[in-house]
């Protein structure tokens, strides 16, 4: 490389400075991005601690968690109804949390897996103390009272049937000696809404519920009625 | 002597020819630099983006925390500036995701061997630089050609410090791997 005569970077900087072609721009529009920048990670943060609260409440109430107690079979089911969607949401909305902190000084001298389990720990203890708010309950309620557009479509999916994975869910309305009446209901006036009698063979050992236990049924339905090859109870009366 | 940071204080006062001087003392540094990291792209996109970078600094100059050093900083916007260039030029990614980042290493920087290796790499090392990739390439050149420290190349490629020890050592091995044996490398 060699030397510019008249040392022509310098000249053409200061130049360009004194045409007022090129301005330093204020302190303050340094602050309003730094401002922006922490209210942009505050809000992402808090995000994905909603949609991780929206995990655990669903998972709470549809009792999905249970079906781990069916083996095999179970676990491949929950894991075919886990929300995925909201998991990877979750996840997508804390890789752009971290890029977003890498921009300060303390966040990019430390390695970015540390950072990222920090940040997913931050949201997880987040969404752990949003679900034992009454948010997503007070919003379910208003969902199913008010028919909310959006919100509807969001909670409702918490309680889908999955008879057509041979899972049966629902509330338990009567007890017999070896059968019991199962109701099911999650308000979108489709055929899995209804009343089902399942039958629990006495060899099988299966203990019955009781009026009022909401119910997993692990079986086959024919002729109207459901054989139970195994029963999980997620809410005891 | 005014240190960088006075100047570049000055600077944000409204003092354009403190930026004169922070120029004179950066211009053949950053000239330097731009011709190693910028390889192939020409000498006049060389001086073209260390034209790009003190008027970027300008702009700049109030987000510059004088309480830091000038050095990393300046040296930062370079690198911004580069490697923008280099995207442009190039249409492909100058930084994919490294992995080295993702966790933590142990961090040796031996100041006696720096003294030893510096001398003789830069000789051996200048014909080879553009073999290198853009990365590889970015940290020889600010270790051994700028000597910038670990925590300040950690400053400027906004990495943690560990991860320039790692990419630098394979940076090193990929230089082993192009220059000739007979080239005694001290590596």
């Amino acid at each position: 490389m060699t030397d510019h005569p008249n040392n022509s970077i310098r000249s053409t900087v200061l130049e360009k400075i004194r045409e007022g072609t090129v301005r330093r721009r204020p302190r303050a529009y340094f602050v309003a991005r730094i401002v922006a920048t922490v209210l942009v990670a505050i809000l992402l943060l808090a995000t994905s601690g909603v949609v991780i609260s929206f995990i655990l409440f669903s998972l709470h109430e549809s009792g999905e968690q249970f079906l781990l107690g069916f083996g095999t079979r179970g676990v491949l089911t929950f894991l075919t109804l886990f929300p995925w969607t909201w998991g990877v949401g979750a996840v997508f909305l804390i890789i752009i949390l971290d890029w977003l902190i890498r921009g300060f000084r303390f966040a990019y001298r430390i390695p970015l897996m540390p950072i990222f389990l920090g940040t997913v720990v931050a949201s997880v203890i987040l969404g752990i103390v949003l679900n034992l708010t009454p948010l997503h309950a007070t919003l379910l309620r208003e969902a199913h009272e008010r028919q909310l557009p959006v919100v509807e479509d969001v909670y409702g999916h918490i309680f889908d049937s999955h008879e057509r994975k041979g899972v049966y869910r629902g509330s338990v309305i009567s007890v017999a000696t070896s059968t019991f009446t199962l109701q099911h209901n999650d308000w979108d006036h489709d055929p899995d809404d209804g009343i089902f009698t399942i039958f629990v063979s006495p060899e099988s050992g299966i203990l019955l519920p009781r009026v009022g236990d909401k119910v997993f049924v692990l079986g086959t339905l024919e002729e109207g009625v459901i054989e139970a090859k195994n029963i999980q109870i997620f809410t005891s009366r | 002597m005014e240190t960088d940071e006075s100047l570049a204080s000055r600077v944000q006062q409204g003092d354009d020819q403190a930026l004169g001087e922070l120029i004179e003392r950066y211009e053949k540094k950053l000239l330097r630099y731009g011709s190693r990291f910028l390889g192939s792209q020409g000498e006049d996109a060389v001086v073209q983006a260390v034209q790009d970078i003190f008027i970027r600094v300008y702009q700049n100059i109030a987000s510059f925390d004088t309480r830091q050093r000038f050095s990393p900083w300046i040296y930062r916007v370079a690198h911004n500036t580069f490697v923008s260039i280099l995207r442009q030029r190039t249409r492909q990614p100058v930084y994919g995701i490294d992995f080295d980042s993702f966790f933590p290493h142990p961090v040796h920087e031996d100041s006696e061997r720096r003294e030893k290796e510096h001398a003789e790499i830069r000789v051996v090392v200048e014909a080879a630089l553009s073999s290198l990739s853009a990365a590889h390439r970015e940290i020889i050149v600010l270790y051994y050609f700028e000597e910038l420290s670990y925590q300040e190349i950690a400053d400027v490629l906004r990495i943690p410090v560990s991860t320039v020890g790692v990419r630098l050592s394979r940076a090193r091995e990929r230089l082993k791997r192009i220059l000739p044996e007979s080239s005694e490398l001290p590596l």
